[in-house]
């Protein structure tokens, strides 16, 4: 018996639910891709055929064959185009640097990063046959994809993209932190070359978008957030879990029907990162959105040290409902030992009613301030709100004592 | 106790004698064992005496880098001992080793003296891969010890599970030792490999301990994920050095050779001193003579733990489950901690329990405050817990190599130290107490692995192609790769490019291979009670038709689940609590077919092969066992598909004529060979150091004419396949009968070779098992289970069974 017939053998026998194609009994699964084996066409096999192919693709891409194996396709949107809503000239005056730490983060310096990959599980084997980048060159979106007709042109697409990588400052990518960069490197690493992210600073945009949106969204996916929140829809998208089916396809049959597709639909993941990345800095910045949980922002932001910003933001939310948040940085202020900015904010707390903001007043005028007078007004407020209480209760007791041996006038 | 040592390191190294008060223990052993002796002389079936031994002493070797010279004598350790330097001669010259030497001999510091010593001075990284989480952790703990003691500065981690995903980076990028397992090495470090590119580049040691735990299927795994790791080390232009370190077993050299498939050199002489030694086998007294039925191991054992401890002995006792820990310690504790202002002087510990309550028990051990310890296999290997004088082993834990380990527990050093092992009534723990010599021997236990097991070197060909694209005219295992991998791209998931083959398929295959069993479908056992839904186990493929039918009872550690539902198709068995008093045993109908004989050996009467067979078994039904008692108490039916397999076996058949002339009628020869292959099938697990459901057995003619099973009357009863009509059959003038053991996995990993060269030793002690056996007409420690009934009807099984073992025989013992 020979190897083939007795591994199909045997793994029936032990309990392969997916025995493996043999000679007699072919599965269903794959009998598309057996057919496509056999009437593969011979020109996918020899060198100068695969070229002449890969040529006529690239024409088709309006790219050019950059390396063997290796197409490169640049397009380029003018800031003016507007991607759903706005234009994306809107990233130029957009507050970055409130998105994450390390900023400010120059628009020119951007680099906006995504992959298109043969599967997700990651590890080595996960192969991003796919890269696309974005950047800012004056007053347009230039958008370069490097797609790989083989196996055999990822050294050239590797080394071709260190200049982009090269050039950036910051990386801007859509979950990017746990999929597209780790696999980038292990892609450098297996050909031998220093991945070139180490200096780069990275915006991910998905925790951002998480952030804000979590809870009033069904998911937080790249094409959610542009239905939804950039005004976008795409038509006639390849679906995200048939890009990898387009591709083995391709590679197996030498028909790139699907291949066009496949780089439109990473060339709209870029230009939304674009779009993404300026709009929500917009609202980290104080502007608004139905759906966006801007009490949330002004948490991690207050989180990250950041209180004049959370204030700033804080306050462009005027009316509304952020009172938890506020006593939040409140605290904060008086933490850091930032006293005026947390009194500040109290007093407008407790002209709002807020005992805990009371409470933290009659606090601090006993003991920074030394104003038992001011110390006994507010407490004697709390005793109104929630009578019984024993510790303003005793608070109280011993502000009059206080009172009385700094020899004011009992009320 | 005159020193209450802190740790392993210092305990298990050459010390000059320090226990003042061995003499007077030896004396306290020594009555113990009179005492036990003339009161229960008729359960004692077998008795060893090993010598005292002095230590052999060997000096640091010249150039041993200053700082671990100051570590290790600051930790107490001034010299070696001799099989320690030796160890290190052939480290540092390059050669991968294999070191078997006996519990508490300095094992580790055989492979941690090079290792750290690299690590200190060339900035070498080293790998450690120990069977489980536990011991890793254990191992970590004590390298770090040295390392404080020196000021050594070498980082030493644990990488498995457990470990967090922010402490991950910090371990592939600082981690000088890196301990982890198998299957964290084949899932989650050899498929992200580019991320451990710093670690790769500088590896130089790999520690393998534990390796006899390597074998059979688990082995075979191992042996392709070491194969991965190689090829890794290659890319990153690496070529580290093997260690590996095993408990005594008949051909360490070979397994290790096998596992690494390269040269090993092999270091089999200890030179740790060792206190005097006095071993005993217990049998319980026989309480029914008419079924064989035996006091229980468990009552045994208390009354000899009671005795060592009224003696002021401290005491371990090994149990083989998790609940017999529980059991034993409670009868334990109801007679010596029944005070509960008093501290405790029993304690259990056993895997399940948190690691700081394993700690503290440790701890209390080594200090001497606990007078007795019962424990599982957790505490059999590495962790240290000082010096105990007795061990009690409640029921054989299934290898010799595992109990010389647990027995190794007892009379560190100088200590004089009594061991005894209390047999169960299975069959195999029947045997090992009835044939002393067996047992008392050098190890007969060979460990075997099959690295080239078709479906096993194809799925680590498939991890190997996800970790790094192959190249034309690589090789991996003993197969053609090329039509190996031919194979993965019709299935789509790997494409040839020019000279590679990338993989290119949306998977990780490494997390459908599990290390353990060989095939992807493993059942999950679904606990329903009480509305819960909750996985409590896994199964095989392989096993699960003969384990987890409907209305089986399925045992968790002990306790009992009867299964409700089995879905098949979904891989699923649904259980729920019992409180049955019976197991249940399934009926197989078990039709073979030699397709292809390899070789041959035998007279003209009787005769042994070894070759392919197909198998084809039905599970027709179950019995209900009585506990105890081993009663049948009722039926059931089972509908399961047929389930067919090939793989090899060892036959051996008796020729019409010489079978006609020894038995009356053809029914009762049948009887003999059900009965002997029920012994042949317990002694061929034992020899060749396999679990039960490793092998099958079976028995009919060699072309799968008729097959015949234990049929729920008790009696042997031929079934056809043929449609012949049965008494036709048993008139035929060929009615050739042929005992078949055989690899119980699809493709065989290996088994069938170990049983064909162990063919005339599997037969010769099954024949002693059964002879000796001191019950009448047969049991279940002999022949298997019988009815009661069986000698009114005047007829004797064993007889039968010794009938037919006698006949397969090789002449010159005959």
């Amino acid at each position: 018996m020979d190897l083939k017939r007795r591994l199909s053998l045997l793994r029936t026998q032990s309990g392969h639910a997916d025995g493996a194609p043999h000679a007699s009994s072919p599965p269903q699964a794959s009998f598309k891709a057996r057919i496509e084996q056999l009437t593969r066409p011979e020109s996918t096999r020899t060198g100068r055929a695969a070229c002449d192919r890969d040529l006529e693709l690239a024409q088709r891409l309006n790219g050019r064959l950059l390396a063997a194996g290796l197409i490169e396709v640049d397009a380029v949107f003018p800031l003016a185009h507007a991607h759903g809503h706005r234009p994306l000239a809107r990233i130029l005056d957009a507050p970055l640097g409130t998105l994450a730490a390390g900023g400010p983060f120059d628009p020119e310096g951007l680099l906006l990063v995504d992959t298109e990959t043969t599967g997700l599980a990651g590890g080595t084997g996960t192969l991003p046959f796919l890269l696309g980048l974005g950047r800012i060159e004056r007053q347009e979106l230039r958008v370069r994809q490097l797609f790989l007709t083989r196996f055999g042109g990822e050294g050239a697409l590797l080394t071709r993209a260190l200049e982009w990588f090269q050039a950036a400052r910051t990386l801007v990518s859509f979950n990017g932190k746990c999929f597209d960069l780790p696999l980038l490197a292990t892609r450098y690493q297996l050909h031998r070359m220093r991945p070139p992210f180490q200096p780069l600073g990275h915006l991910d945009l998905l925790h951002p978008t998480r952030r804000l949106f979590s809870k009033a969204w069904p998911d937080c996916r790249l094409r959610t957030a542009e239905e939804r929140f950039l005004g976008f829809t795409r038509t006639d998208d390849l679906p995200g879990h048939l890009v990898p089916v387009a591709w083995s396809a391709f590679l197996r049959t030498g028909v790139p029907q699907s291949i066009p597709a496949v780089l439109e639909h990473n060339r709209w993941d870029i230009v939304s990162l674009a779009a993404l990345a300026a709009e929500l800095a917009h609202l980290y910045g104080g502007a608004t959105h139905p759906d966006a949980d801007l009490v949330a922002v002004a948490r991690q932001k207050i989180a990250s040290g950041r209180l004049r910003e959370a204030e700033e933001h804080l306050d462009a939310q005027g009316g509304r409902l952020t009172t938890q948040a506020w006593e939040v940085l409140a605290n904060e202020y008086r933490r850091q030992g930032e006293h005026v900015q947390a009194m500040a904010i109290w007093e407008r707390l407790a002209a709002h009613g807020s005992n805990a903001a009371m409470e933290h007043l009659a606090k601090y005028h006993e003991h920074v301030r030394k104003d038992y007078a001011r110390a006994l007004d507010y407490t004697r407020a709390l005793i109104e709100q929630a009578p019984g209480e024993a510790r303003h209760c005793r608070r109280q007791a011993r502000l009059i004592a206080k009172g009385r041996r700094a020899g004011l006038p009992p009320k | 106790m005159a020193h209450a040592t802190p740790r392993a390191f210092a305990d298990e190294s050459a010390r000059g004698p320090d226990d003042a008060d061995a003499f007077d223990k030896g004396q306290d052993v020594g009555r113990l064992i009179e005492r036990i002796r003339s009161k229960y002389a008729q359960r004692i079936t077998g008795e060893l005496v090993i010598p005292p031994r002095p230590g052999q002493f060997a000096r640091f070797p010249a150039g041993l880098d200053p700082r671990l010279d100051h570590a290790l004598r600051a930790r107490g350790i001034h010299q070696l001992y001799s099989h320690q330097r030796q160890a290190w001669d052939a480290i540092m010259d390059g050669q991968s080793v294999v070191i078997v030497t006996p519990t508490a001999s300095g094992k580790t510091l055989c492979y941690n003296l090079p290792v750290l010593h690299q690590a200190l001075t060339t900035q070498a990284k080293a790998l450690y891969l120990f069977p489980t989480k536990a011991l890793a952790q254990d191992q970590v703990a004590e390298i770090l010890e040295l390392n404080q003691a020196g000021s050594l500065g070498v980082r030493a981690y644990t990488f498995d599970g457990d470990t967090p995903g922010d402490a991950r980076k910090a371990v592939r990028t600082h981690g000088d030792i890196v301990v982890t397992n198998p299957d964290m090495l084949h899932q989650g470090i050899l498929p992200h490999h580019t991320k451990w590119a710093q670690f790769f580049e500088n590896l130089k040691y790999v520690v393998i301990d534990e390796m006899h735990t390597y074998r059979g299927v688990f082995g075979s795994h191992m042996a392709n994920v070491l194969r991965r790791l190689n090829r890794i080390c290659r890319f990153y232009g690496s070529a580290p050095v093997f260690v590996f370190s095993s408990a005594t077993i008949a051909n360490p050299g070979e397994l290790a050779h096998a596992l690494l498939g390269d040269a090993v050199t092999p270091i089999l002489e200890s030179g740790a001193p060792q206190g005097k030694k006095h071993l005993l086998l217990w049998n319980p007294p026989v309480i029914n003579a008419d079924l064989g039925i035996r006091a229980s191991s468990r009552s045994q054992v208390t009354r000899l733990a009671r005795f060592a401890l009224k003696s002021g002995l401290k005491t371990i006792v090994f149990a083989n489950s998790r609940l017999m820990v529980e059991v034993l310690t409670k009868y334990m504790k109801d007679v010596f901690d029944h005070d509960p202002r008093r501290p405790a002087r029993v304690s259990a510990y056993r895997g399940g329990y948190l690691p700081t309550e394993r700690r503290t028990t440790e701890k209390s051990l080594r200090e001497g405050r606990i007078d007795c310890v019962i424990a599982t296999s957790a505490l059999e290997l590495g962790v240290d817990i000082g010096s105990l004088d007795v061990c009690l082993l409640n029921g054989y834990p299934g290898t010799i190599a595992g109990t010389w380990q647990r027995l190794g527990r007892a009379g560190r050093r100088h200590r004089a130290a009594l061991g005894v092992l209390v047999a169960s009534s299975d069959p195999l723990d029947q045997f090992i107490v009835r044939n002393p010599s067996f047992f008392l021997g050098a190890s007969p236990e060979h460990a075997r692995i099959s690295p080239d097991q078709l479906l096993i070197l194809m799925d680590h060909v498939r991890c190997a192609a996800f970790e790094l694209p192959f190249q034309d005219g690589e090789r991996f295992g003993g197969e053609p790769l090329g039509d190996m991998l031919g194979y993965l791209e019709e299935e789509g998931v790997v494409h040839h490019e020019g000279a590679h083959w990338h993989w290119m398929a949306d998977s990780y295959p490494a997390n459908t291979v599990s290390l353990r069993s060989i095939a992807e479908g493993n059942f999950v056992v679904i606990d329903t009670t009480d509305g819960k839904k909750e996985v409590i186990a896994e199964v095989d493929y392989s096993s699960a038709a003969m384990t987890i039918y409907e209305g089986a009872i399925y045992m968790v550690q002990a306790q009992p689940w009867q299964v409700e539902r089995l879905d098949w198709e979904g891989r699923k068995a649904f259980v729920t609590r019992t409180q049955a008093d019976y197991y249940t045993d399934a009926i197989d109908y078990t039709k073979l077919k030699i397709l292809d004989e390899f070789e041959h050996s035998g007279e003209p009467t009787t005769s042994c092969a070894r070759g392919e067979v197909h198998l084809v078994r039905r599970i027709a039904g179950y019995k209900k066992i009585r506990y105890y008692t081993h009663e049948n108490v009722g039926y059931g039916q089972i509908s399961l598909p047929d389930q067919e397999m090939h793989t090899s076996a060892v036959w051996w058949r008796v020729m019409p004529a010489a079978l006609d002339s020894a038995f009356a009628n053809r029914w009762s020869a049948l009887d003999g060979f059900l009965g002997a292959a029920y012994a042949m099938h317990s002694v061929a697990c034992l020899l060749s150091m396999s679990e039960r459901h490793d092998i099958g057995r079976a028995v009919g003619d060699s072309q799968a004419g008729w097959f015949a099973t234990v049929a729920p009357d008790g009696r042997g009863s031929p079934a056809s396949s043929t449609g012949v009509a049965l008494d036709e059959l048993m008139q035929r003038d060929q009615f050739s009968a042929t005992l078949f053991l055989y690899d119980n996995y699809p493709g065989g990993v290996g088994l069938s070779d170990q049983l064909y060269e162990l063919r005339d030793e599997i037969v010769e002690q099954a024949h002693v098992l059964v002879s000796r056996c001191e019950c009448r007409e047969g049991c279940p420690a002999c022949i298997g289970p019988i009815l009661a009934g069986e000698q009114q009807r005047g007829f004797s099984p064993k007889a039968a069974a010794l009938k037919v073992l006698s006949l397969l025989r090789p002449p010159h013992d005959a």
